[in-house]
């Protein structure tokens, strides 16, 4: 098991290579609990990597537990770069989801608080990793969403969810449509990464709305998962001296995964589409994410986005 | 036992607190460098 969450003065004084696997030991992560939970519970999963050896590493850790009865396999993706993401959601993971269909879609990937750096569309990066390549990535799904929503209904089986793994930060709001990529406003990682935590949740209220509209069969959620010390403190000064405090008070990684396991397969939650989940129960986040219209306009500014880069 | 859901419980507890049976469902969970990259 490895403890390194985080080197301070590479964090302070270089922007990490996020491609890069080595400067860093990751101990085990909520993800990795989460796919570990859902294929004891038979589900065949997939998970996606930017590295796809590094996430083999993890699929044969997670097959390797006592009664795993589902599947699990690994694909390629880096939501930083829309190309990736319209590559796995159209030709890599296509094949796959176009006979099976797709009953549970997970936005659990995210960065947080790093300092300023661009998407390959350019786009800041926390805002285009955890709020636009997951946008982008659930619309080119949505056909297989589709698919298992009508196969659910016409066999009396649960609808198809999405669950959009948010946090407390996006009470550090930041949030503003008009400059999501702070090209107006002096950049600072926290109201960055609480924007971008905050779009997350009013994605899911306006995705809820839209499948409501469309009459589509479809639950959508989001969640804190807790306090967890993992690899995305890597950006943060100084965070190995709050490691032991969050180790002792906060949650372990097996219970930091646990709501988003609860908003995937929960019945008590079938007539909750839209909420906001914190441990295994629905709360209420702040008023802003609570906004019909805010969520309206930012995912009218979310396409506009999109449209611009080309996609 | 089954686990009583808070903020201690872990995904394990709650696949057996629901009982879910999940044979069939096709998930899909994105993730960062290291397979999967979590939250605060």
């Amino acid at each position: 098991m490895s403890f390194i969450v985080n080197n301070p003065l590479r964090s302070r004084f270089s922007p990490p290579n996020l491609l890069s696997t080595q400067p860093f030991l990751f101990p085990p992560l909520q993800g990795v609990e989460t796919a570990r939970a859902l294929v004891v519970a038979g589900a065949d999963v997939i998970i996606t990597s930017r590295n796809l050896e590094a996430g083999e590493k993890v699929a044969e850790e997670i097959r390797k537990t006592p009664d795993a009865k589902g599947t699990i396999k690994v694909m390629q993706l880096d939501l930083a770069d829309l190309e990736s993401v319209k590559k796995f959601a159209t030709t890599d993971a296509s094949p796959v989801l176009s006979s099976t269909g797709l009953q549970l879609l997970i936005c659990n990937a995210g960065v947080m608080a790093c300092p300023k750096m661009h998407t390959e569309q350019g786009f800041e990066l926390q805002i285009g990793t955890n709020h636009v390549g997951h946008f982008y990535m659930t619309k080119l799904l949505m056909p297989h969403l589709e698919k298992a929503a009508k196969d659910a209904a016409a066999a009396a089986r649960p609808p198809p969810r999405v669950v959009v793994v948010s946090s407390y930060a996006h009470t550090f709001d930041g949030l503003d449509v008009d400059d999501l990529n702070w090209e107006k406003r002096t950049y600072k990682r926290w109201p960055a990464y609480g924007q971008s935590k905050l779009s997350n949740i009013l994605f899911v209220k306006q995705l809820a709305l839209q499948f409501k509209e469309n009459n589509l069969p479809v639950l959508t959620f989001s969640l804190h998962p807790g306090s967890i010390m993992t690899s995305l403190q890597r950006h943060i000064p100084g965070s190995f001296l709050a490691g032991p405090f969050i180790r002792l008070l906060g949650k372990t990684i097996p219970q930091g995964a646990s709501t988003t396991v609860y908003a995937a397969v929960s019945e008590d939650l079938k007539d909750q589409s839209g909420a906001y989940l914190q441990d295994c129960k629905v709360a209420k986040p702040i008023l802003r994410a609570q906004d019909a219209e805010l969520a309206k306009k930012l995912w009218e500014k979310t396409e506009e986005l999109i449209s611009n880069a080309g996609f | 036992m089954v686990a009583k859901l808070g903020y201690r419980t872990t995904a394990l507890d709650v696949v057996q607190a629901t009982n879910c049976n999940l044979t069939g469902t096709t998930a899909l969970i994105t993730g960062g460098n290291s397979g999967i990259v979590s939250m605060t």
